[in-house]
């Protein structure tokens, strides 16, 4: 009897030990070097994660179609006619650093701030505006799209790059993007651990 | 300390590194030609040069200017030579003139850039300078004279 008590026992103990298994955070039980085939990915679920961040307006206003940022919560053109420029940091006299400065100011509604700040390049202008999940995905992890990128520079740019973080720290008068930047950031590197793999549409 | 030139000379001054730009050229150095508008680079009234380009010193704190070169209306020429400024008072350009300054100095930064600039060049770097008695069209004529000038090699 004792052994028939303690064989369940086991059983429970490995179901529990299953089921907690199974319902782990992805994000804290994967370590991001962890490889798994890009076809176990749920078609993008794992790109899709972190889409929010993407289309949100502190990153489209400057991946949005047209020569100049936009801004605010409904995207609207900059004031003032600002253009992109040749290079994305703005025209002669109406550079970008001609108003920003490395860091935000402390009150609404005065010119946000951080290092190197500025748009993509025409060359390479990275507009997202319009584009599908995979689309957006594949345009992401394209070199000839994304400032000659390989996957590791992608994800660090993604994660540690000073102007992408200012998402998380827009300053006063506007809204941060969705997700916690350490969320995000294990999100970005779960997908690619796992191959960075896109939706199928 | 902050260290830095400003028209060519060095100045060390003993100031909070938050302080704007704009008031520490007013107040400390006594440099008055270049103007106070809006206080939140909407007007352009305070446009200075750091080290050549366009700045709105209202907004700028005067940490950005440590071991930099600044220029203000004041430096543009010791003598009203610059060929933006004959042209401004032969086109007659200024109204009320509290803008004119930092007009200028966003002109200086595109003539240096486009020597021969467009009229759209100009409404493109001349945006975010705003003039309340609008006087651009001679703001725009005033530039074009001036680039004249330097094609012709009668200016600097």
């Amino acid at each position: 009897m004792k052994r028939v008590e303690f064989f369940v026992a086991v059983l429970i103990l490995a179901v529990c030990a299953g089921a907690l298994w199974l319902s782990r955070p992805v994000a804290a039980a994967e370590p991001p070097n962890t490889p798994r085939a890009a076809s176990d990915s749920n078609d993008g679920a794992l790109f899709t994660a972190f889409v929010p961040v993407l289309r949100h307006p502190r990153c489209m206003n400057c991946h949005s179609k047209g020569d100049y940022p936009r801004q605010g919560d409904d995207s609207h053109r900059h004031t003032m006619d600002i253009r992109r420029g040749p290079a994305g940091f703005g025209v002669t006299a109406a550079k970008c650093s001609t108003c920003h400065q490395d860091h935000n100011l402390g009150n609404v509604h005065l010119p946000p701030g951080a290092p190197a700040w500025h748009l993509p390049s025409p060359s390479m202008p990275m507009i997202w505006e319009g584009l599908t999940d995979a689309q957006l995905c594949q345009s992401l992890k394209d070199p000839k799209q994304n400032q000659g990128r390989n996957l590791d520079q992608l994800v660090e740019h993604l994660t540690e790059d000073k102007l992408v973080a200012w998402g998380w720290n827009p300053g006063p008068g506007r809204t941060p993007v969705p997700i916690p930047h350490d969320e995000f950031s294990a999100k970005v590197k779960v997908w690619q651990a796992a191959g960075a793999p896109c939706p199928s549409r | 300390m902050i260290g830095f030139s400003v028209n060519g000379k060095r100045v060390d001054l003993d100031v909070d590194p938050s302080t704007p730009l704009l008031w520490v050229i007013r107040e400390q150095l006594s440099l008055t030609g270049t103007k106070y508008g809006c206080g939140m680079a909407q007007c352009g009234a305070c446009t200075v040069h750091i080290n050549g380009e366009a700045v709105r010193s209202c907004v700028a704190p005067v940490s950005r200017a440590e071991g930099k070169s600044i220029t203000t209306i004041e430096g543009l020429s010791p003598d009203l030579s610059h060929p933006l400024q004959r042209a401004w008072l032969e086109e007659d350009v200024p109204q009320c003139g509290y803008c004119q300054s930092g007009q200028l100095m966003s002109a200086a930064v595109l003539l240096r850039e486009k020597p021969a600039p467009t009229d759209e060049d100009i409404d493109e770097a001349m945006t975010g300078n705003i003039c309340r008695c609008g006087t651009y069209p001679r703001i725009r004529r005033a530039i074009h004279r001036a680039a004249e000038m330097v094609a012709k090699g009668g200016a600097r």
